[in-house]
């Protein structure tokens, strides 16, 4: 793993450099900052192998401080997050955000770093917004009920997360709401209902061939087919939740990982590759070649054959993905050694 | 008997002054309770809408054009038809704008005819340039995925932006800036939008003639919910379903002007669309600036009449005076419509599960 250590330490100087002067980050360089790239950058940023120098020189530390007061001043006062401070309505950005703060919290280096005394009260009241307000309402009518049963053979008595509060739950938002309750104390969380509702959630709304989708593995009688973003982020969150057994005797998890491992091979996207690649690391360092992410991909492209680099990797000047910050949080997460930022502490 | 006369004692209010009183009482709570139970839409924007149809109906026919467009196989030839039918309406001014192509971009599933046609795109891409415009973007916000990348090298979209060197923006990710919601019928006071739509001088609404099981049809207004941001709305944009399909479809072309359609019927999609419906040969262009009267032709294509029934967000979209649906107060240029229509089949219905 030390070979790509320069690679890391690349990514980290991107995203430093990339940092806009309100403290967050953008989906692209220069782009206006939102709640989850800059969430992303911080748990990249937080990588305690590479060290943290605690002093007012370092580009690093500096960025990390700048990024959580922005943060910190985005907390609405039912203690979740808009898209951007400006957004005045809560909604799925708290899960990010409640997760970067759950790993500040709960790495001591990083505590010691980083941590107000506050932190903590801003986490827990964002971890009540989430369970509160995140979560979908349950389905009222019994006619509703049953018709959702028969045209998109999901259980809605297994209540997800939403994207907005109030609606409906899918995939990702719920995945990233799990991950944001249950990485603050797992042995505990995994039991609490409301979690194991949610692992049902995923469980149900699992496609047949393996992976997810948005969250309606059936439509009106036909298989949605899965997607790469919903399968990593389901995925990232069994690693926390769910064991092979909670699938039964399905093969679930194996052919999950063999939806996204496809989905990695033929992408031409340097985010599905990174979040993909990240995913699968979880659960295999084999299975995932870094080697791919960080050169990227080249195919015959167009009606002519022409050959061309369609995913380009890292870039060997800026150190960055895509020039997104975002991906390239992403790529800085699945290099690095250890899994930090999914198991911290 | 002895009687004196007493000054009368002064009333507060004449008997015809009470009388005003309560009646002006009368008509301003009937007001405030009109108001209050219209809303939505409330008494003072009901007024406006009627005005604005009354208007209408003085007002020309909108003109559509419909053209025959055999395949997707020769893209001159698809420019050409596009053209004609461009050129035979009262088509916006394009020379020297910002021009956003809003493409229907939403899976890719084998099979299956769910995206606007590369072609259709292309043959686009070179109207606009032949048209002088100052700057072209194809812009989309897809529903189903965060990352739409693979989705367009899939398409085979990406080689024809890379061709015409045309830049893509992913409206998903975009910066967003918040516009006042001018219908205002979902209740949203505000929108978040994608900056890339907000700056456009011409937004150009490129959708594939479809069936869809929730809204009836889907074509150049329901193609807008994809200007919408994931990242605030989140995928499938559902907040746009929980508060309204019909009401989210006509604010957003009521907030969203100026437009143009350009539908790409060549290869349409029928019973259940917009994503596992059948393929079905239509071999059409449909253009026009009424994106109402655009739909509205597009569903008697597919053999399809919009009403308050079916396909509702045409029939509320002419009643609020946005544009009109009526085919006598259609002027059809191009192939005459009988000549071209289908008998689609009709999409599922599924009112009541609108929040999934």
């Amino acid at each position: 793993m030390g070979n790509y250590d320069k690679n890391l330490q690349s990514a980290l100087d991107f995203l430093t450099l990339s940092q806009n002067p309100d403290g967050g980050w953008g989906y692209h360089r220069d782009g206006m900052s939102y709640l989850e790239p800059t969430a992303f950058a911080l748990l990249a940023l937080f990588n305690p192998n590479i060290g943290i120098k605690p002093n007012a020189g370092d580009l690093r530390y500096n960025a990390v401080q700048k990024a959580l007061g922005w943060l910190r001043q985005g907390q609405h006062a039912d203690g979740g997050w808009g898209v951007f401070p400006a957004d005045e309505f809560s909604n799925w950005m708290t899960y990010p955000a409640t997760w970067v703060l759950t790993v500040m919290l709960k790495i001591p280096e990083l505590y010691a770093a980083y941590a107000k005394p506050e932190d903590a009260a801003v986490r827990n009241r964002a971890q009540q917004w989430i369970v509160e307000r995140g979560r979908e309402p349950a389905i009222e009518s019994d006619a509703v009920f049953n018709q959702v049963r028969r045209l998109f053979n999901i259980d809605s008595n297994f209540r997800g997360w939403s994207w907005g509060s109030g609606e409906a739950g899918w995939v990702i938002p719920t995945s990233l709401a799990l991950i944001s309750l249950v990485i603050s104390d797992p042995a505990t969380m995994v039991e609490n209902e409301l979690v194991k509702n949610g692992k049902n959630y995923l469980k149900d709304r699992a496609c047949p061939v393996g992976g997810w989708n948005v969250g309606n593995p059936w439509m009106i009688g036909k298989q949605l087919p899965p997607t790469p973003d919903a399968t990593s982020f389901a995925l990232l969150a069994w690693r926390l939740l769910l064991t092979a057994s909670d699938f039964g005797t399905t093969d679930q998890l194996q052919k999950s990982l063999n939806v996204l491992s496809d989905f990695v091979t033929n992408s031409n996207s340097d985010q599905t590759i990174v979040l993909g690649t990240l995913a699968l690391r979880l659960f295999d360092d084999s299975l995932a070649s870094l080697d791919t992410m960080i050169s990227g991909v080249t195919r015959e492209f167009g009606p002519e054959k022409i050959k061309k680099k369609t995913a380009k990797g890292q870039d060997g000047v800026t150190g960055g993905w895509a020039n997104s910050p975002y991906t390239t949080a992403l790529a800085a997460l699945a290099l690095s050694d250890t899994r930090y930022y999914i198991q911290p502490g | 008997m002895i009687t004196r006369n007493q000054p009368k004692k002064k009333k507060l209010l004449s008997r015809r002054q009470f009388t005003r009183l309560m009646l002006t009482g009368a008509i301003g709570g009937a007001v405030v309770v009109t108001e209050l139970a219209s809303r939505p839409l409330g008494l003072i924007k009901w007024f406006g809408v009627n005005w604005r149809r009354v208007n209408r109906g003085f007002g020309q026919a909108s003109q559509v054009a419909i053209v025959n467009a055999p395949s997707y196989d020769n893209v001159n030839e698809v420019l050409n038809q596009l053209r004609t039918a461009w050129d035979s309406v009262d088509s916006p001014e394009v020379m020297g704008k910002r021009v956003v192509l809003k493409p229907n971009i939403i899976y890719n599933i084998p099979g299956r005819v769910i995206n606007t046609h590369p072609s259709v795109i292309d043959a686009a891409i070179q109207l606009m340039r032949e048209k002088g415009a100052k700057e072209i973007i194809v812009a989309e916000g897809t529903a189903y995925q965060q990352d739409i990348t693979d989705l367009l090298y899939q398409s085979g979209i990406q080689d024809v932006l890379e061709r015409n060197n045309v830049p893509f923006v992913d409206l998903n990710h975009d910066d967003i800036v918040k516009v006042q919601n001018k219908g205002g019928y979902s209740g949203r006071q505000a929108l978040w939008l994608p900056k890339t739509i907000a700056n456009a001088d011409l937004l150009v609404s490129m959708p594939k003639l479809k069936t869809h099981h929730w809204a009836g049809a889907t074509l150049s207004m329901k193609n807008l919910y994809g200007i919408v941001p994931g990242l605030r709305y989140g995928w499938p944009k559902n907040a746009l379903h929980v508060t309204g399909i019909e009401a989210n479809i006509v604010e957003l072309y009521e907030t969203i002007a100026p437009q143009v359609a350009i539908v790409d019927g060549i290869m349409g999609m029928e019973e259940d669309g917009p994503l596992f419906g059948r393929a079905k040969s239509t071999q059409v262009l449909v253009v026009g600036r009424d994106l109402v009267a655009v739909d509205a032709t597009c569903c008697r294509i597919m053999g399809l009449e919009p009403t308050r029934d079916q396909i509702k967000h045409i029939w509320y979209a002419d009643w609020l005076g946005q544009g009109v649906m009526s085919q006598d107060k259609i002027t059809i240029k191009g192939v005459p419509l009988e000549s071209v229509k289908q008998n689609y089949a009709p999409p599922p219905s599924l009112d009541d599960l609108k929040r999934y």
